[in-house]
């Protein structure tokens, strides 16, 4: 059957106007989530590609030879590498895949280029799902979704059918035929962890808490109304003024900023940085207090936003370490890497005291560390009082808040500029501040006074909703002070909450309600106009449901999956169990697909076979049966001898029939049948 | 029997039985085949990357993407199948060619009512023609004619070989198929080669045409055929032989021309064949009056606008054993 047999290659099939465009239409719907990724060039280089193309369509310039695809090639690497600094990096590789996909559209000839390009359009989709999954990204996924399967429709339409909308709706039934199935592999596949590293989203540019503390770095974070994390507790939840979320923890202050302190830091100061971190499984090196029976625990669980940064804030101290993250000497928690995907954890912390009530030489040592010169207003302040209070910690703290709340203090988060020595300028002149200023004078004053005291960054409160999900974000970022006492350990004072107890109790927001300056910078942001009644509720509606969204969905791994099935089938293998689901379903909806797209009820026999039969029926009852194998028109011809009566109706009836099913009827052939039948 | 005829015995025999031939075949779940195309391989490959993406990144939404990629290839398959499933294929008319030549072959394609079927494939795969040398047809719903060639290389009867019937439509993921025989054959005649015109005495000495179907010389009788007047029949044969015969005159005198196979040009039968036959083709575009001697068998002298004559010595080239 075969009669030619050489091997040349069979040309090309050209792609259809229509099919071209859009092409041209699903680059730019996938490709956009990415654009803010995308070095300019690039965007510049895509955009040439993209309006050459549609030249092309309408019949204007040439095809790109391949000096110049060869050049924009060249062009596209050199703005990535000099842009990114590399081509592997995530961000790089999307920059790549992107000019990739515009590249090949400008040089696209076949319908096979035409397929590669879908196909590339499903990756591009994907890249951009690895910087947001939130509920209108996926919105704008299926939508994407929709058009490369209607694309993919299209490029298989006849040249001749340029109407788009049997292609859409085609496109539109594939996709929701597919959503069933796709819902149960997502349930029932199992999920396996990581196999190996890739180069993750780079949010080392985002807004969040940083590890060094100079005034004017937490108000940054005021601006933002960025969701930064949601826990939801099972059981109590502590009361607003409890809800002191711990994440950094700085030690080390140079006069001018107060700082985590980096390993080499530590190492200078004499200190193994080993010694710091307790990570996961492991137990720590050093003592954690038992359980106490005054001590209340909260249960939750915390999703993490990507933060790129380690800090896994937890309520109060954390006494134990979780998965994939370390427990630290300051009694935090550090992921292993920079959290740049969403991190879910559960802990179980809050109001327990008690921790270091022996304090290492060399932590009581960096607790203490100070410049040796500066600032000595506030070294004679601390002096003064120290004589005061002797050995009486909490006198020596009181008396120092109750400065902060009977003087002329004022908390604002537009303080002026401080120069040369901060502290004294702030303790003395200015008198105003936020947070930051008034953790980091009080933190000075104590160790002036040979009391260990540290800066404690984290969060300071959050929104309750439903009553057991409490949402922070970046403007409930907090500055507070821990100081040590000899045989009781670390205790926690907040100074923001003596000169603004609103701040600790209602909020941001109410603090600094007299000063407008709430989000300032972000008048889109719902958050800002919780004041009006409707678009709280849509607000919090919207909330409630992207957290089911991420708890649900996006949070759905191999633990949540492990733990749904086996509260569903205790006692069961759940890999076995998702297997045999897996083939059962698979093969209930396959064979309910092929039910609804075959219609086996209405797989009727043609009209005219229905009408031809019944007038056997008929003939049958008058005594003259069809035989096996008999033709029709033999049929005919033995009726007409038979039963003459009805010669003229079985010789029509025949010739109608074959002209209906093997020649060429006319118009009213069937209507004719079914009379005669 | 090489194992490879053996095997082509056995697959014709099993083809034979599952899809018989006919002149008119429905395409059922019985005849239909499916499988992934090179396509729809590498969309699953993609599918594949994809969800490797999803569990390195953790990403949920990219599993989503995986998964709906391969949902989307199941429904592909069902897509595909019912595109071709209740598709009818009738044969029609074939016309006949000279060996050598594409023979067109007449087929009609009436879709399931109701459904939009499109794309359906029809003809013999040559992977070196666009669309592997396949006819398009889109019945949606109606009975569209189509012709599809084959390559006639020798004279004589040409059963058509099985049809391929296939369709990639919607998504050209999978490619459903069948091998349909329609029951259809039809005479290929010789190969032509370039010739001169034998004897040409088209036109006689005196410059007058010779007109067929003439009244001043008697010629010989041909078959009745309607548009003949009646002082034409000759009755007597009639009341012979039953038989309808039209006495033929020649126009003018001239001899007619007869093409003989004994001596016709060429070293072997066949190449007589082919000789005659082009002489055939030849006289048949001019008014020239020619019969055919082949062996036995003599086509008397005839010719005209109507090419019945030369398609008649034509057949009997074609069937010479």
């Amino acid at each position: 059957m075969f009669w030619k047999k050489n091997k040349t290659a069979p040309p090309p099939i050209p792609v259809t106007r229509a099919a071209t465009f859009s092409l041209v239409v699903i680059l730019v719907m996938v490709s956009l989530p990415l654009v803010p990724l995308l070095p300019p060039g690039i965007l510049g280089l895509a955009a040439v590609a993209v309006i050459w193309r549609l030249a092309l369509l309408r019949s204007r310039g040439s095809n790109p030879g391949w000096m110049i695809r060869t050049a924009l090639v060249i062009a596209a690497v050199a703005m990535i590498v000099l842009h990114f600094g590399t081509l592997l990096g995530l961000e790089a590789g999307a920059a790549t895949l992107v000019s990739a996909y515009t590249l090949k559209l400008l040089e696209m000839r076949s319908r096979r280029d035409a397929l590669l390009l879908c196909f590339l359009g499903f990756f591009v989709a994907v890249t951009g799902l690895l910087f947001s999954q939130s509920i209108p990204m996926t919105v704008y996924l299926l939508a994407c979704l929709v058009m490369l399967v209607s694309v993919l429709v299209g490029l298989h339409q006849s040249s001749e059918k340029t109407a788009i909308k049997p292609v859409f709706k085609m496109g539109f039934m594939m996709t929701l035929q597919a959503l069933p199935l796709m819902v149960i592999l997502f349930v029932l596949v199992p999920r396996i962890p990581p196999l190996w590293l890739v180069p993750l989203p780079d949010n080392s540019s985002k807004t969040g808490l940083n590890d060094e503390m100079a005034p004017g770095d937490i108000a940054r974070l005021s601006q933002s109304a960025e969701l930064a994390f949601r826990a939801t507790f099972s059981g109590a939840v502590p009361p607003p003024n409890e809800r002191y979320w711990r994440a950094v923890v700085m030690h080390w202050f140079d006069g001018r900023r107060w700082y985590q302190g980096t390993e080499d830091d530590w190492i200078n100061a004499g200190v193994d940085p080993n010694k710091l971190v307790a990570w996961y499984s492991h137990d720590p090196t050093w003592s954690v207090p038992g359980e106490d029976e005054e001590d209340t625990l909260y249960n939750y669980d915390i999703i993490l936003q990507p933060s790129g940064r380690p800090w896994l804030p937890v309520l109060g101290f954390a006494t134990e370490a979780v998965d994939e993250a370390g427990l630290t000497r300051d009694w935090r928690l550090l992921a292993e890497d920079d959290v740049d995907l969403l991190f879910q954890y559960r802990m179980r912390s809050g109001q327990r005291e008690g921790f270091d009530r022996e304090l290492p030489y060399w932590l009581k040592r960096a607790s203490l560390q100070l410049p040796k010169s500066g600032n000595p207003r506030a070294r004679a302040l601390a002096q003064e009082l120290r004589e005061r209070h002797g050995a009486n910690v909490s006198g020596f703290v009181s008396d120092v808040l109750n400065r902060f709340r009977l003087q002329e203090y004022f908390y604002t988060l537009r303080p002026p500029l401080l120069e040369g020595n901060r502290i004294d300028n702030f303790l003395f002149d200015s008198k105003r501040g936020f947070c930051a200023h008034y953790a980091g004078a009080l933190t000075f004053l104590l160790r002036a006074a040979g009391i260990p005291a540290r800066v404690v960054a984290g969060y300071q409160g959050g929104e309750l909703k439903d009553g057991k999900i409490i949402q922070v974000r970046q403007f409930d970022a907090h500055a507070w002070v821990e100081f040590w006492q000899p045989g009781y350990g670390w205790e926690r004072v907040d100074p923001t909450a003596a000169v603004a107890p609103s701040r600790v109790v209602e909020g941001l927001e109410s603090a600094i309600a007299f000063e407008g300056s709430f989000l300032e910078g972000a008048i889109f942001s719902p958050v800002r106009y919780r004041e009006i009644g409707w678009i709280n509720s849509l607000r919090l509606q919207y909330e409630s449901l992207e957290y089911q969204w991420q708890r649900l969905v996006l949070s759905y791994d191999e633990n949540s999956q492990k733990g749904l099935f086996n509260k569903l089938f205790p006692g069961q293998d759940t890999l076995m169990i998702l297997t045999r689901l897996l083939v059962i379903s698979i093969l209930v909806v396959m064979i309910i697909t092929a039910i609804v797209l075959v219609k086996p009820w209405k797989r009727r026999a043609p009209a005219a076979d229905r009408y031809y039969l019944r007038f056997c029926r008929k003939m049958a009852k008058k005594g003259a049966p069809r035989l096996t194998g008999e033709g029709p028109q033999e049929y005919a011809r033995r009726l007409s001898r038979e039963k003459s009566e009805f010669a003229r109706q079985a010789m029509e009836v025949s010739a109608l029939y074959i002209r209906l099913v093997y020649g060429k009827p006319g118009t009213g052939d069937l209507r004719k049948l079914k009379q005669l039948c | 029997m090489s194992a490879l005829s053996q095997q082509r015995a056995r697959w014709n025999k099993w083809i034979n039985r599952r899809i018989p031939p006919a002149r008119s075949v429905t395409l059922n779940q019985k005849s239909l085949f499916i499988l992934p195309t090179k396509a729809g391989y590498s969309f699953i490959g993609v599918a594949v990357l994809v969800f490797f993406a999803g569990v390195n990144y953790r990403n949920s939404l990219s599993f989503g993407v995986s998964f709906f990629m391969v949902a989307l290839f199941q429904v592909a398959l069902w897509q595909t199948w019912r595109n071709l499933a209740g598709v009818t294929l009738t044969a029609r008319k074939a016309d006949s060619v000279h060996a050598g030549q594409l023979a067109g072959f007449h087929i009609s394609c009436r879709g399931e009512n109701g459904r939009a079927q499109q794309g359906v494939m029809v003809g013999w795969p040559d992977d070196t023609l666009p669309d592997n040398g396949l006819v398009r047809i889109d019945p949606q719903g109606e009975e569209v004619d189509a012709v599809v060639s084959y390559p006639a290389n020798k004279r004589g009867w040409l059963a058509l070989p099985r049809l391929r019937v296939e369709t990639v439509y919607p998504l050209g993921l999978f490619r459903a198929w069948s091998w349909v025989d329609l029951d259809q054959r039809t005479l290929i005649w010789p190969r032509l080669q370039s010739v001169e015109e034998v004897a040409s005495t088209g036109f006689g000495e005196d410059g007058h045409r010779v007109v067929p179907d003439g009244m001043d010389d008697f010629a010989g009788f041909r078959d009745f055929t309607p548009t003949d007047s009646a002082s034409q029949v000759d009755w007597k044969a009639l009341a012979r032989s039953d038989e309808l015969l039209v006495r033929q005159f020649h126009g003018l005198a001239g001899e007619d021309v007869w093409l003989d196979f004994a001596e016709a040009a060429g070293r072997n039968t066949e190449e007589k064949l082919s000789w005659l036959a082009s002489q055939c083709v030849l006289l048949g575009k001019g008014t020239q009056i020619w019969g055919l001697r082949l062996g036995g068998q003599v086509i008397p002298p005839g010719g005209g606008v109507s090419h019945a004559h030369a398609h008649a010595c034509l057949d009997a080239l074609a069937l010479y054993r």
